[in-house]
């Protein structure tokens, strides 16, 4: 009975997945390590529709299904006075461009709003049926 | 006659999807909704019973109060502070109220009809 909104609560899982990512970027963009470390790679939530169809053979919503890392290596500088310069004086920052996050951010953020008109919109839809008396 | 079982049997399909099913295991265990196969399966075996008018009303009940139980072990949850989606809750509660109000409006149409059927004249 509650497909549309068990449908729209995955996706609201999804795209929360997507805001903690986003988060914890923006959060770890600035962690500067010697040049011998790996950086700290950006997260990018994997998801895919969910296996399975529910009736009429429609889908049952989204699902996580992983994070990808981004690459390692940063963005290599050279940065002799800086107190976590290796022995070549080269510091490592991640290469998270703040404009993508931003703009993710805002996806994210629209996404998850659309998802809970759905949900709204399908409980009105519902209790408009408990309004017809017999 | 076989319409209002019908409906009560997909009551009591209700409870058997709810958002956040088996959510009494642990408190930090992330509740996820229950997969469209085993839901598929409940309506079944919910519609496949299809005998007397008490045991799809008993089913039907069952079906709200698996539903309501959900919504208080999240609201437990919630209040406790082990809860990591708040969105999970407000649509199991949504949920729960939703097919309470069903319940209750199929209730009233039944004592209605069997009022109506008792005051024809004999």
């Amino acid at each position: 009975m509650f497909e549309a909104m068990n449908t729209a609560y995955t996706g609201t899982e999804a795209t929360q997945a997507w805001m903690t990512a986003i988060s914890n970027n923006l959060a770890n963009m600035n962690d500067v390590v010697p040049g011998d470390k790996a950086a700290y790679r950006a997260e990018y939530v994997d998801v895919a529709e969910n296996a399975g169809t529910g009736a009429y053979g429609i889908g049952t919503g989204v699902s996580v299904t992983g994070v990808t890392l981004s690459s390692a290596d940063g963005t290599l500088e050279h940065d002799p006075s800086s107190a976590l310069a290796d022995a070549q004086g080269d510091v490592r920052v991640p290469d998270v461009d703040m404009a993508q996050q931003m703009t993710d951010l805002i996806m994210a953020q629209r996404g998850y709003e659309a998802n809970l008109n759905t949900i709204s919109d399908a409980e009105s839809a519902y209790k408009a049926a408990l309004g017809l008396t017999l | 006659m076989t319409a209002p079982i019908g409906a009560l049997s997909s009551i009591g399909a209700i409870g058997s999807a709810p958002v956040g099913a088996a959510a009494a295991a642990t408190p930090t265990a992330a509740a996820s909704p229950a997969t469209s196969a085993v839901a598929a399966a409940n309506l079944a075996a919910a519609q496949s019973t299809s005998g007397s008018f008490g045991t799809s009303l008993s089913q039907a009940l069952q079906g709200v109060q698996a539903t309501q139980s959900n919504a208080d072990n999240l609201a437990v949850q919630a209040a406790t502070g082990n809860m990591n989606d708040v969105t999970n809750y407000m649509v199991a509660a949504e949920q729960a109220n939703v097919a309470t109000q069903l319940t209750v409006a199929v209730r009233n149409n039944a004592v209605q009809a069997f009022q109506q059927i008792m005051d024809m004249p004999l």
